[in-house]
């Protein structure tokens, strides 16, 4: 495989991991609704879902912006 | 509690193995093997994902272990990052930004162990996943795709990041001790 393949086809993967990592990330806020907002670590973890939301989407505009699917 | 385990462990000889990556990653990148540059770094991630698992399992978590994993994924990332820099596949200034705010996180750190009086790594979930953002941003800067937009959108997530944590580790109460892990879970 060339490194022009590597890159194409693992753009895809990185693209796809992104929209996992959103998904998931989801999937951990809504889990976390129901925990209590005044301990420090429940507002720990629900600020490093939010960061970890915005990582899945900025890797998922990332990849689409470098196939020109946006912009 | 602070487990009996030597400081010399299996845990903290799989994470002091990522130290050989360097070599092969430098020659990747100044030779333009682009696959082998993003295969490294990858394997380097898995292995600090390895070290924790194999620290829980074998029983053998220290809280040096915890801080030298910690230590090692800094030194590691921005190894990788200054590589990249120095050939040019990221740009240079959001490189000094990066470097700015991990001085300045370490900084932050270190002041946390002398306010909880023992050597203890601070916990920030949020690091955690930009940890992860950065294995992803290495390989995609040594692959050419968006570095710009990768090492610009890592800065700004870094920076929300650090103010974030500059208070919990500045002024909020330190919690007591926990048994270690030997690494971030």
């Amino acid at each position: 495989m060339t490194d022009a393949l590597f890159v194409h086809w693992g753009s895809f993967g990185v693209g796809l991991a992104g929209l996992v990592f959103v998904g998931v990330e989801c999937w951990q806020l809504w889990r976390l609704r129901a925990w209590d907002g005044n301990d420090p670590v429940t507002r720990d973890r629900r600020f490093g879902h939010l960061i970890g939301l915005a990582i899945g989407v900025l890797g998922a505009i990332g990849i689409a912006k470098y196939h020109h699917w946006i912009f | 509690m602070t487990s009996p385990a030597p400081i010399l462990n299996p845990a903290t000889l799989i994470t002091a193995s990522r130290f050989l990556f360097w070599p092969l990653y430098y020659w990747a990148i100044a030779n333009h093997h682009v696959a082998v540059a993003v295969i490294t770094v990858t394997v380097s991630a898995l292995i600090d994902l390895l070290d924790g698992l194999v620290a829980r399992r074998l029983g053998c978590s220290t809280a040096f272990g915890e801080v030298f994993d910690a230590v090692t994924d800094t030194l590691s990332h921005a190894f990788f990052w200054i590589v990249l820099v120095a050939f040019g596949r990221l740009p240079w200034s959001a490189g000094a930004v990066v470097a700015g705010l991990i001085l300045t996180t370490t900084a932050l750190r270190v002041m946390y162990g002398i306010r909880a009086g023992r050597t203890t790594n601070f916990r920030s979930y949020a690091s955690e996943r930009l940890v992860a953002f950065a294995a992803f941003v290495t390989p995609l800067g040594a692959a050419g795709i968006e570095p710009a937009f990768y090492s610009w959108s890592f800065v700004a997530l870094l920076a929300i990041t650090v103010v974030h944590d500059a208070k919990r580790m500045v002024w909020d109460p330190i919690p007591a001790a926990t048994s270690t892990t030997g690494t971030t879970e």
